[in-house]
C-alpha cells in the first residue's frame, strides 16, 4: 500500500515519468491541467507577501 | 518509435495546457466578477459616480477616508454660502499614482468634479522611485485595473532601455485581473495563516486592521516623509501622478486643492514643522499657487486633538465631523474670494 502511494507521489511529484498506458489519455491529460490549477490556487494563496502593510477592503 | 513519443507526449501537454487555460478563463468569467464588484476601490468609484455632476470629490488614502465626513463637509459648504455636493474617491493604501487613476477613470467614464480635494501629507506628491510590481497588490491592485498601457513609462520612466523586467512585469500584471483575486483570496486565508504561524489575530482591530499595525504604519509614514523631504531637500519634483492629477483638474475647470492631512502632533513636530518639512510646505505652496491651485493646511486644527486618533494615525468619527466642517469653511472661503 505505501509502495503504491508512494509510487503515486512520484508520480504527481514529476519525479517518476507517467506509466506509458497513461501517455496518451486525454482524461489524464486532463486530470493533470486540474492538477495544475490546484497547484496555482495553492502558490496565489499561501504566497508570503514582501509588502509590510496590506490593505484589502473586500 | 521515439518520434511517436515524443507526438503523444506533445499532445498531451497541449491538452493540459488548452484544458488549464479554459478552466483559468472560467475562474475568470465567474469569480472574476464576484472579486471585481466586491473590490472596494470599484465600489467607491461607483459610488461617487452614481451621483450627480458638478460635486466636490475628494481623493487620498485612508487618512482622508476617516478625516472626510461627507455630509458634515456638504452642510459646511452649504452653511457657509458655497452649496456643492461632495463625494469620497479617497481609498485606503492607495499612494498619489492610484489616486490620479482613480480620478482619471471617474472622468473618462463622463463626470466633471467642481473641486478636486487632494489630501496628502509631506513628500508624498513628491516624485519617488518606481514600485516593484509585487506592491500592486490589495487596494493597490485597483492600480493595475485602472491604468492604460502607457502608464508603464510613467511608473518606470527608463522603460524600456532600463527597468525592462519590472515593466515587463507591470505591463502583463495589468493585462488580467490576478492581482484582485490573489488579493481577496489572500483576506480569506491570512486568518487560517494567522492561525498555523500562532499569529494572534484577535487583538484591538478598527475597520483599517489592526491596532499595532496602524502604529507601525505610523513609524512608515514618519520614516517615508523624512526620506523624501530629505533626499531633494531644496531641489523638489513633484511626481508624474501629481502633474496628471493636476492637468485633470484644470481641464475639468475644477479647482484643485491640496490639503495637509491631519495627524497627530508627534508626527507634526518631527516632520512637518522640521526645517526641511517647512521649506517643503513654502515651496508646495509656491508650486501649487503659480498653477492657479492652492494649499490648504489646517492640519493642526483646534477641533482636533491626539485623542481624537484612537489608532494613532486616523480620525475618529466624531473628530472627522469637527474636521470637514472646519474644512468646509476654508474652501468656503477660497471659493468666495475667487
Amino acid at each position: 500500500m505505501l509502495t503504491l502511494i508512494a509510487y503515486a507521489l512520484e508520480i504527481i511529484g514529476g519525479s517518476r515519468p507517467l506509466p506509458e498506458r497513461w501517455k496518451s489519455r486525454t482524461d489524464i491529460a486532463v486530470l493533470r491541467a486540474a492538477w495544475w490549477i490546484v497547484l496555482l490556487l495553492l502558490a496565489l494563496a499561501f504566497a508570503g507577501r514582501n509588502v509590510k502593510f496590506v490593505y484589502v477592503d473586500f | 518509435m521515439w518520434t511517436s513519443d515524443v507526438n503523444a507526449h506533445t499532445r498531451s501537454l497541449l491538452i493540459s495546457f488548452v484544458a488549464a487555460t479554459s478552466c483559468l478563463g472560467v475562474i475568470d468569467i465567474t469569480f472574476g466578477r464576484y472579486a471585481r464588484t466586491h473590490f472596494v476601490p470599484n465600489m467607491t468609484l461607483r459610488k461617487a459616480e452614481a451621483s450627480a455632476d458638478h460635486c466636490l470629490v475628494t481623493l487620498g488614502d485612508s487618512r482622508m477616508v476617516a478625516g472626510i465626513d461627507e455630509a458634515a463637509l456638504g452642510n459646511a459648504l452649504t452653511a457657509a454660502g458655497s452649496p456643492v455636493c461632495v463625494r469620497q474617491l479617497a481609498i485606503g493604501a492607495l499612494p498619489v499614482s492610484g489616486e490620479a487613476m482613480a480620478l482619471r477613470r471617474f472622468i473618462a467614464d463622463g463626470h466633471e468634479p467642481a473641486v478636486v480635494v487632494l489630501g496628502a501629507s509631506a513628500g508624498s506628491l513628491l516624485a519617488a522611485d518606481a514600485p516593484d510590481p509585487s506592491a500592486f497588490f490589495g487596494n493597490r491592485a485597483a492600480e493595475l485595473a485602472w491604468s492604460k498601457p502607457s502608464d508603464v513609462s510613467t511608473y518606470y520612466s527608463r522603460f524600456p532601455f532600463g527597468d525592462f523586467d519590472d515593466g515587463i512585469r507591470f505591463s502583463l500584471a495589468r493585462t488580467n485581473s490576478l492581482a484582485t483575486y490573489q488579493s481577496l483570496v489572500w483576506v480569506k486565508v491570512q486568518t487560517l495563516q494567522d492561525r498555523l504561524v500562532g499569529v494572534d489575530s484577535n487583538g484591538p482591530r478598527n475597520r483599517f486592521g489592526s491596532m499595532g499595525d496602524m502604529r507601525a504604519l505610523l513609524e512608515v509614514f514618519r520614516a517615508e516623509a523624512l526620506s523624501a523631504l530629505t533626499r531633494q531637500d531644496g531641489h523638489w519634483q513633484l511626481t508624474p501622478w501629481f502633474e496628471l492629477i493636476r492637468r485633470l483638474a484644470h481641464e475639468a475647470q475644477a479647482r484643485l486643492v491640496v490639503l495637509e492631512v491631519p495627524m497627530p502632533s508627534s508626527y507634526r513636530r518631527e516632520i512637518l514643522d522640521s526645517a526641511p518639512g517647512r521649506r517643503y510646505r513654502q515651496w508646495l505652496k509656491g508650486e501649487l499657487e503659480n498653477n492657479g491651485d492652492e494649499l490648504v493646511d489646517i492640519s493642526a486644527s483646534k477641533s482636533i486633538g491626539d485623542v481624537d486618533f484612537g489608532d494613532g494615525i486616523h480620525l475618529d468619527a466624531d473628530a472627522a465631523r469637527r474636521f470637514s466642517t472646519e474644512l468646509g469653511l476654508v474652501l468656503a472661503e477660497g471659493m468666495a474670494a475667487k
